[in-house]
């Protein structure tokens, strides 16, 4: 269902009194598995990835992150396998769709969430992603290129897979309002044109606690669990638990 | 309480006016974010506002996190300090320029510094910080990376006829006005 962004207005706020508690984790026989359009070379949505997949396994535990063999960000990525993080990372055997599509259905054989890093390039070709692609959410900016390329993957999605659940989560921004704006915008766009709807997954905070995390290799989640990028983290992933 | 880092501004302080852009200095030893002390904060002949961090010997990654930290301090008060010295010279519109000054910068410290700011992180070697001789300071922008990150344009690489974007997609996601009242 929409999601109003008023909901993490909270985010912005000096540190909450009386939080909404964290949303329950997913029933462990859904094994779904969540595709999350990502750049290869996008350290910040990289981060954000990442930092999201820790969050989630905070939450739940069992969460697992499918990735092409290659990380291209070597400075967020973990290494593959069960690391002190809790999130297994497995990694694709080639850099091909059908490799990548192959690794998440294996993983989504296990209980707990799933979540794989697709490029966006292969969207628009790749048939044997389309398995992947029941559920997508893409990591949106407010820049018009930006907003263009994100509505773009999510065509492809939905043209790839058309029961596709889409959702957006918003980042890159300094207000609220505009995060709220950009939601809108792609809201708007999928309802009238791709004739779907997009589930709002709030908003992320790439602030300096991005860049420490980025630069410690320490998710923001362990190393300032107060500040207010951990809470979003947090709630985002709560959200997505949510909704598996 | 003696500051650590006093001996050390002294014998660089002077050097700051010798770079290609000579800055000068607003401000030394300015208790910032986390009452960390900013060792200076400068102004360029544009207008530019700089803050300056100095480390003896290498640079840590950190210092790169450090000084984001700082800078995004002193520009939440550049406008009051403004209004309180409005001959300052320093043009709020532009974002300032974080300055690391070390003897050397290793590897790491500059892909950090090229991945959070390429444009507005400048690291600067000088000498004497690495117990070497004095020669004029150098500075230069992080090392440009291995495979250049993508630019202001699609990250994926891709162009905008690849994204099969209609014009009244195109249209409705940039130009419509959004729907509904803010919530």
């Amino acid at each position: 269902m929409p999601r109003d962004l008023a909901e993490v207005l909270h985010y912005f706020l000096p540190d909450a009194e009386g939080r909404a508690s964290v949303p329950p984790g997913p029933d462990p026989a859904s094994h779904p598995v969540l595709a999350v359009p990502l750049p290869r070379g996008d350290l910040v949505r990289s981060a954000l990835f990442w930092n999201l997949a820790v969050a989630a396994a905070r939450l739940a535990g069992g969460v697992r992150v499918v990735t092409l063999p290659a990380p291209e960000d070597p400075p967020v990525a973990p290494e593959p396998g069960r690391g002190p993080l809790g999130i297994e990372v497995l990694h694709a055997e080639a850099a091909e769709p059908s490799a990548l599509a192959a690794c998440a259905r294996a993983a989504a054989r296990s209980e707990g969430l799933v979540i794989a890093a697709v490029p966006p390039e292969w969207l628009r070709k790749a048939a044997d992603l389309a398995p992947l692609l029941s559920w997508v959410v893409t990591l949106a900016r407010p820049e018009p290129h930006e907003m263009l390329e994100s509505y773009a993957a999510l065509k492809r999605a939905a043209l790839q897979h058309p029961e596709a659940r889409l959702g957006a989560c918003v980042f890159g921004v300094r207000r609220v309002a505009q995060a709220q704006r950009t939601f809108e915008r792609l809201a708007l766009t999928v309802e009238r044109h791709l004739d779907r709807e997009l589930v709002s997954y709030g908003m992320l905070i790439d602030d300096v606690q991005l860049s420490r995390s980025v630069v410690s290799r320490r998710p923001i989640a362990l190393s300032y669990p107060a500040a207010p990028a951990a809470r979003a983290l947090t709630d985002v992933a709560g959200m997505l638990l949510e909704d598996a | 309480m003696t500051d650590p880092h006093g001996a050390i501004r002294a014998r660089v302080r002077a050097r700051l006016g010798g770079f290609d852009r000579p800055l000068r200095i607003l401000a030394e030893a300015v208790c910032g974010e986390a009452d960390a002390t900013i060792d200076w904060v400068a102004v360029e002949p544009d207008g530019r506002a700089c803050v300056v961090l100095v480390a003896e010997g290498e640079s840590e990654p950190g210092l790169v996190a450090v000084g984001l930290a700082q800078r995004a301090w002193i520009e939440r008060r550049l406008a009051d300090w403004l209004q309180l010295a409005p001959t300052l010279g320093v043009r709020r519109e532009v974002r300032a320029r974080l300055l690391l000054l070390a003897g050397a910068h290793p590897p790491l410290t500059a892909a950090a510094a090229r991945a959070a700011d390429a444009d507005g992180i400048t690291l600067a070697v000088l000498p004497e910080l690495a117990g070497g001789e004095t020669r004029p300071p150098r500075a230069e922008p992080p090392r440009e990376p291995r495979e250049r990150l993508p630019g202001p344009g699609f990250r994926t690489g891709l162009g905008e006829n690849d994204l099969d974007i209609t014009p009244e997609e195109r249209a409705t996601l940039l130009d419509a006005p959004p729907r509904g009242a803010a919530s």
